[in-house]
This record gives structure tokens, sequence and C-alpha cells, in this order.
């Protein structure tokens, strides 16, 4: 009896944990959780095409973007590149709104696991589609935003990034510079993943893994075209929403983990941006609208994915060294204060300043709100020395 | 004497000096100076509306004076705007014109261009001029053109200061 003593506590505890996971994941309850990462990808000949695509968003050809060089003060070179939207440097009004095409994704996976956007997943532990709760998430609809202390106004999250991104020179015309996104969903999207290109495993709850590779170029290949005619084109921004689905620089090598990523390319010579998320019910990695929240932040700050910086790395989600301007990969599994709508608390991530003298050049003074590096005050100081 | 006013490039329009008379001759010259027009008229482009309305292809203002003027785009929303900071609202930021000051911006919220811009007064005067502010950083040129009807009576252009700002005048 003493012997087994343990063994029941143990299972007792077991079932606890098995209940607990069936109520809204959350991004700060499991440190034994493996730690997600986002692809940093390039769109093809993506430098070459530069000149192209600031003439395409100059003339409304592509979504608005504006653009920016400065010479580096931390390494004398002089950086060029673009953003989404009006520049906050400008004079004039500056209030723009992107069309944002939702699309949902369901994965049939070899084994017969089923996950969809649009059905309630059991795992996530709310009567809500997940397509649902991204509809209704602070990605898409505004709140009040306090960053650094900054009242940066009642907005979207990544809009209340950008505007505490350069807080300095938006804020003295109150509400008049805003880069939201104009959300429509649209009908799902379903594919089959032979056991080459994905699988699926239950390690938490269900969950799948496809190949990146496979998935990018389907996207480019096949569902970006087969979707103009419900008015996706290089006027949109494209944002395809997995339900605990993780994506792997090989399938077969089971190099997973990569939660989402952000890309572009030039179909018919003109510019198309487009993201991937995943939200992740499983429990496997947490952080609902995290995944969201850096990969939109990322397309704000990058949306040709070759914008430079002076080198940084070896923090949040980077060994070694990269010098993109990625706003997300420095903080990966770093939130931003979590905000409850209706029934569900969601947890975008933090996201850096890009802002010029900002975290990336290592140089004060800072014109982002309060005075910090990113948009919850977690970063003070640059990053450290790379290489 | 002519009765047309153009400016290409224009971007943002500070209240637009002008100077009324009864005769003078149909020959051109060029002002850069505020002082140096010896304005005694003028036009407050606060009367279009509250900061960001939004204008037609073309709307009507009077002068202080009582100067009919017709304001032309190439097309419809371009929006009025206060310079910052003002109160309750303003949109035009940065350097160069005073806080509280209305202008014109030739242009939309997707930053589409609606210039050239056309001022046609409803009685004779014998100069105009304005202040011209691009939107984007880099310094830009200027032109003006004075027309009597259809007829051009000359043009001249002037090149931005470094703070993207223009003083426009026309004297004939």
């Amino acid at each position: 009896m003493m012997r087994s003593l343990p063994q029941f506590l143990i299972a007792v505890f077991l079932c606890l944990s098995a209940n607990s996971g069936r109520s809204q994941a959350t991004g700060r309850d499991a440190a034994q959780r493996p730690k997600p990462r986002f692809k940093v990808t390039h769109m093809k000949n993506g430098a070459a095409m530069i000149p192209a695509i600031r003439r395409q968003a100059s003339t409304g050809a592509t979504i608005p973007m504006w653009n920016f060089s400065l010479v580096s003060p931390f390494d004398n070179m002089t950086d060029t590149g673009q953003m989404v939207g009006r520049s906050p440097f400008y004079h004039g009004y500056r209030a723009i709104s992107i069309p944002t095409y939702l699309i949902p994704v369901e994965l049939i996976f070899s084994d017969g696991t089923d996950l969809d956007p649009t059905t309630v997943d059991s795992c996530g532990g709310t009567s809500s589609t997940t397509v649902s709760l991204v509809q209704q998430s602070r990605i898409f609809q505004p709140t009040d935003w306090i960053m650094n202390g900054a009242d940066v106004g009642t907005t979207q999250y990544i809009d209340g990034f950008q505007r505490a991104n350069f807080w300095r020179d938006v804020s003295v015309a109150g509400d008049r510079y805003h880069n939201t996104l104009a959300l429509k969903t649209l009908p799902k999207i379903t594919f089959n993943v032979s056991a080459a290109n994905g699988g699926s495993n239950n390690l938490f709850c269900n969950q799948g893994q496809i190949d990146i590779t496979w998935w990018d170029n389907l996207v480019q290949a096949t569902i970006l075209p087969s979707l103009v005619s419900d008015g996706m084109g290089p006027n949109t921004f494209a944002l395809f929403l997995f339900d605990s689905v993780e994506l792997c620089d090989t399938y077969t090598a089971g190099n997973c983990g990569i939660l989402g990523y952000h890309n572009a390319f030039t179909p018919n010579n003109v510019f198309q941006a487009y993201g991937i998320a995943d939200f992740d019910n499983s429990g496997t990695y947490g952080g609902d609208i995290s995944i969201l929240s850096h990969e939109v932040g990322e397309w704000m700050d990058d949306p040709t994915t070759v914008n430079p910086t002076p080198a940084w790395g070896n923090i949040g989600q980077v060994s070694g060294c990269q010098n993109n301007l990625e706003v997300g990969d420095p903080l990966t599994g770093t939130y931003f204060p979590a905000v409850t709508s209706g029934s569900y608390t969601y947890d975008p991530q933090e996201l850096v300043f890009f802002s010029f003298f900002s975290w990336f050049y290592r140089q004060s003074p800072f014109i982002g709100s309060g005075g910090a590096y990113s948009n919850n005050g977690t970063f003070t100081v640059g990053p450290p020395s790379c290489p | 004497m002519f009765d047309r006013f153009t400016m290409f490039r224009l971007c943002g329009l500070m209240a637009l000096c002008m100077v009324a008379t009864a005769a003078w001759p149909d020959a051109m010259k060029g002002v850069s100076s505020q002082g140096g027009k010896g304005s005694n008229d003028s036009v407050n482009w606060g009367q279009l509306g509250a900061d960001v309305t939004v204008l037609g292809s073309s709307v009507a203002a009077k002068s202080a004076g009582g100067v009919a003027v017709n304001v032309g785009f190439t097309g419809p929303n371009s929006l009025a705007a206060a310079v910052c900071a003002a109160s309750p609202a303003c949109s035009w930021s940065g350097t160069g014109f005073a806080a509280g000051d209305r202008i014109i911006w030739a242009s939309d919220a997707a930053a589409g261009g609606n210039g050239p811009v056309t001022l046609s007064f409803g009685t004779n005067v014998s100069g105009a001029g304005a202040l011209v502010q691009a939107d984007e950083p880099g310094q830009f040129t200027a032109k003006i053109q004075a027309l009597n009807g259809a007829t051009l009576l000359g043009s001249f252009t002037v090149t931005s200061n470094t703070t993207w700002r223009r003083r426009l005048h026309r004297h004939s």
C-alpha cells in the first residue's frame, strides 16, 4: 500500500494536468514546452526587384509602402528599405487601411487527423472556432494600447506597435497616423498532406507538421493564383491561418518548430506579400495570437523581406548573427501583457522597435514610446555584439 | 491682368496672399518673398472645413477682402488640413509652417496626387502667392503659371529650401 501511494498521486496529477490542458492554452504556463521559431525567408530576386517594387508602391499597383534610407551610426553603412503604409516622417495625413485576406487552411493528414481552423478545436478549451478567435483578436479589433507608458491610441495591435515605434513623430498629429488591417475572411482552403510532406502527433494534443518548401511552393504556384477571383492581388496582404500545424525545414529530417513566416514574390512582376501563422491549440507551444502578431509585425516593417540592419543576434530565437529587419525574432516567446476579449485571453508577442536610432542601431535617443527599444520595455539596451 | 493661377508639384499650400487692383499691365514678374509682394488680401483655407476635410474636384472660397476664389484639382479627395500642433485636431506635422496654419493638401490619404492646383479669381487681381511645402522629404521644384483666361502670361520655377518649404509669389 505504501509503495502504491506515490503512483496514485502521480495518476491524480496527470489527470489534473490533462484537464488543465483543455482549458485555454496560455503562453506562460509551460516552461517545458519546446521553443517556437520563425522562419526568415527572403523573396526571390528581392534586392534586384526593389526599384520596381518602389515604383509599384508609389503608383498604387501594390500595397502602400514608404522608403527609408539612413547611414547606420553603428557601422557607417547606408541602409535602405521599405515599410508598409505611409511614412511617419511625412507631413500630411497618414492613415491608411490595408486589405488583409485571412485564409483558413484545413490540413488533412494521411492518418486522418484533420486540423481545421473553421471548426472548434477540442484541444483549445473554448467553444469558438480558431478563425473566430483570430477575427475577434486585437490583431484585427481595436483596443486602447498603452505601450511603455504612452497611450498610443485605440487601434489594432500592430498599428499600435507601429505608432509606438515612431511615437516621437506621429504623436504630434494625434490620431492622424495609422496603418490598419481591413479584414476579409475568405472561405477555407483544404489540402490533403501526403506522408512525404507532413504528419501528425498527439504529444500534447492533436498537432500537425508540414514541410515548408512543399507549402511555400503551393502558396505561390497554386493557392494565391487561385484566389484572384476572390479579390486577392498585389493590393492585398494574404494571411494564411493554421490550426496547430508547425512547419519543418525538411519534414523527413524532423527539423520542425517553425510556427510562421512572411514572404513575398512577384507574380507577373508585381509585388505580392503574404504571411503564414499557426494558432496553437495543441498546447505544444501555446501563445495563441503571438505568432500572428510576430508575423504581421515583421511584414509591416519588412514587407520585401530584404530590409537590412547592422548584424545582430545571439538573442531570442536567433543563434548566431543575422542582419535583417525582423522585429519579432529577438523577442520570440516574450509576450505583451495579455489582452482579454470576451472570455478569451490573448497573448500578443512583444516586438522590437526599429525606429531610427533604435535597438538595431544601438543608439540613443530613442524615438519610440517611453524611450525603450521594444513595445513593452523588455529591451532597454541594444543587442549583444555580433559576431 | 490675369484671372487664373496655376501651381505644379503643389503639396501643401498655406494661406494665399493676394494683391487686388483695378488696372495692371499683362506682364509677369516673380517675387520670392512674402514681404516683397506687398499683399493686401489673403485667403484662409480654414473656411474649407476642419482638419482632414475631404475636398471635391473644386471648392469655392473667399478672401478676407471678399474676392471669390475657386480652387480646382485634377480629381477629388484632396484634404484641408491644420498644421500641428493645433486644437482640436491637426494632421500636417513637422517643421516649416506655423502651428495652427490652415493648408490645402493636393493629395489624399493614399498619397495620390491631385496637382496641379488651379486658383481662379472672381475679380481681377494683380498678384498672388503662397507658401508651398512637399509632403515628403527632399528638395522639390515648384512651378507657377499665370494665365489670363486661356492665355499664358508667363511662368517661373523655384527650388525649395532644405526644410522643403518655398514661398511662391507672382506679381504682374
